[in-house]
């Protein structure tokens, strides 16, 4: 291959694309050490000091990773299963075309459409109370908007698993497992055993990168948990977006104290994940 | 078992399918509180209302317009960019830059680029929004790219310039044709990003920039499930119409 360099294009790359994530990131950074600011009167760390002394901040951190990293498992290993018990069905259009149905839900629609379907007077709860299984909408378990958070939950995964179906069903034809389980049968392994070994591990393996940039999506996930979750601390984005919000003008130096860790989680383990998972791909 | 997992399977797509009906049948609905399964009666007035009114008109005008201008540029100068880095030296720098943005929650990227929008003045305009989806996007585009050009792609281009095409004759002649296919999937995808943004677009447009997805938020916010449901429909049907017309017509094979 004949390597080259086009100038303009890498300067163009570096304005377009480097600068302005890297400029947002010194701004918050600035910003939340009195750097800059309306109200700034000088450097100081006491806006640093603010937000990590803040539980909620600790809350609102550990919620997103919870709620990313368990539904991003979760769908996955979900889609595995769903392939591998309807592999054949999905070979027809129009089952994959319902799977990708859910690409055409904006995050505010799905936020919506959870709210309407899983609060305690949504369309579940009408569906029980016809069933005579509630008197009224106060004896439906609050899922919505509750601590237990299981209503956003609910509504990531539905939305979420159809594309991880499709994404593990590309996965299942282009690394050929079904030959694979074929083959292990034909040297004695039982379905069950050639499923558990031979075609769990492959379609695991080969969703991980899948699944890590669907966690580091969820970790900053704004619309659904800011309908659907726990309105206090609530996850990440919408904690900061809150504080950012709100009347107390000392409260934005916080925010972009937060805005700034999260920004650095986020870059740290895109780059620590790709950098193993690019590891794990040359060593095969 | 086998009816399980059929079951299942049927499952997601009536789920789906209702989740569509519902948006529709609450879109016309004129009463749908507890506990009634299905609306009281029926009105076209909200539709006609809407369809009357400028203001819809126009959101749904400039929204289309901006996604379809968001996209068509950053698919066109994504696909320029991701050419030239991926027979860069430092390729895979570039490409680990790309993920700097690329994982950012939209809402919290915009907050931290507010300041540079306020100042110059583009905070509540629409160009000021299209700029903030553009840096947004553009990262996507470059990444879905630089997949397309390996080795394969290079070899192709380095026999045609070894013919004598130009740089320009050879994407026009070569690149675009091998990436047709591609160009079409990524133009939806972006187009997708930039329709369904609500982070940026409240955040940089401060509320001035009404585009559709924010007239969802508003109603939800007021609890207005009727207008709520029609604005989702407007939001999903240019989307899917198009994506259903894309696989009956552009999809079939043409032999």
């Amino acid at each position: 291959m004949q390597k080259q360099k086009i100038p303009w294009l890498r300067w163009l790359f570096l304005l377009l694309g480097v600068l302005p994530p890297l400029a947002g990131l010194i701004y918050s950074f600035l910003y939340s050490i009195g750097g800059t600011g309306a109200l700034s009167t000088g450097w100081t760390a006491r806006y640093w000091i603010e937000l990590l002394e803040e539980k909620g901040f600790w809350a609102a951190l550990s919620w997103s990773a919870a709620i990313a990293i368990s539904v991003s498992l979760l769908s996955s290993g979900i889609a595995i299963g769903l392939v591998l018990g309807w592999k054949n069905r999905l070979d027809r259009p129009n089952w994959s075309a319902i799977m990708s149905l859910p690409l055409f839900f904006p995050p505010i629609v799905a936020a919506f459409i959870g709210y309407q379907w899983l609060s305690s007077s949504g369309i579940i709860a009408r569906m029980a109370f016809w069933a005579g299984w509630i008197q009224g909408p106060e004896a439906f378990p609050a899922i919505v908007n509750s601590p237990n958070q299981l209503g956003l939950v609910l509504t990531l995964l539905i939305f979420q698993v159809p594309l991880f179906v499709l994404v593990s069903w590309y996965h299942y034809k282009e690394a050929r497992v079904s030959d694979f389980q074929e083959q292990a049968s034909a040297l004695g392994a039982t379905g069950l055993q050639a499923i558990r070994t031979i075609a769990v591990p492959i379609l695991w393996n080969r969703m991980k990168p899948t699944m890590v940039i669907y966690g580091v999506f969820l970790f900053g996930a704004y619309e659904i948990p800011l309908v659907l979750g726990q309105q206090y601390p609530g996850m990440l984005s919408v904690f900061l977006h809150q504080k950012f919000k709100r009347y107390d003008l000392f409260d934005i130096p916080v925010a972009y104290a937060g805005t700034f860790i999260y920004a650095l989680i986020v870059l740290a383990s895109t780059l620590y994940f790709f950098k193993t998972l690019q590891k794990e791909v040359q060593n095969k | 078992m086998r009816s399980l997992r059929n079951g299942v399977l049927g499952l997601f797509a009536v789920v789906f399918l209702l989740f569509l009906s519902y948006l529709v049948v609450g879109s016309m609905a004129t009463e749908w509180r507890f506990p009634a399964l299905f609306p009281n009666g029926y009105t076209f007035h909200r539709w006609e209302a809407v369809l009357n009114r400028t203001e819809w008109a126009l959101a749904l005008f400039y929204s289309f317009l901006l996604s379809a201008f968001v996209s068509l540029t950053c698919t066109s100068i994504g696909l320029l960019t991701a050419s030239g880095l991926s027979r860069d030296p430092l390729s895979t720098l570039w490409l680990r830059l790309c993920y700097l943005p690329y994982g950012l929650s939209p809402v919290l990227y915009a907050y931290s680029m507010q300041f540079f929008y306020h100042t110059t003045g583009m905070a509540g305009t629409w160009f000021g929004v299209y700029l903030a989806q553009f840096i947004l996007v553009y990262p996507f585009a470059v990444v879905l790219f630089f997949n397309y050009f390996d080795e394969k792609m290079h070899n192709l281009e380095d026999i045609a310039a070894s013919l004598g095409a130009s740089r320009w004759v050879r994407l026009k002649t070569v690149t675009l044709p091998v990436l047709r296919q591609p160009l079409q999937t990524v133009f939806a995808q972006l187009f997708l990003v930039s329709w369904f943004d609500y982070g940026i677009t409240s955040v940089i447009g401060t509320g001035q920039v009404k585009t559709l997805t924010l007239f969802v938020y508003q109603y939800i916010g007021e609890s207005d499930l009727y207008y709520s449901a029609l604005a989702s429909c407007l939001l999903i049907a240019p989307p899917l119409f198009l994506w259903l017309f894309h696989r009956t017509f552009a999809l079939k094979p043409s032999k």
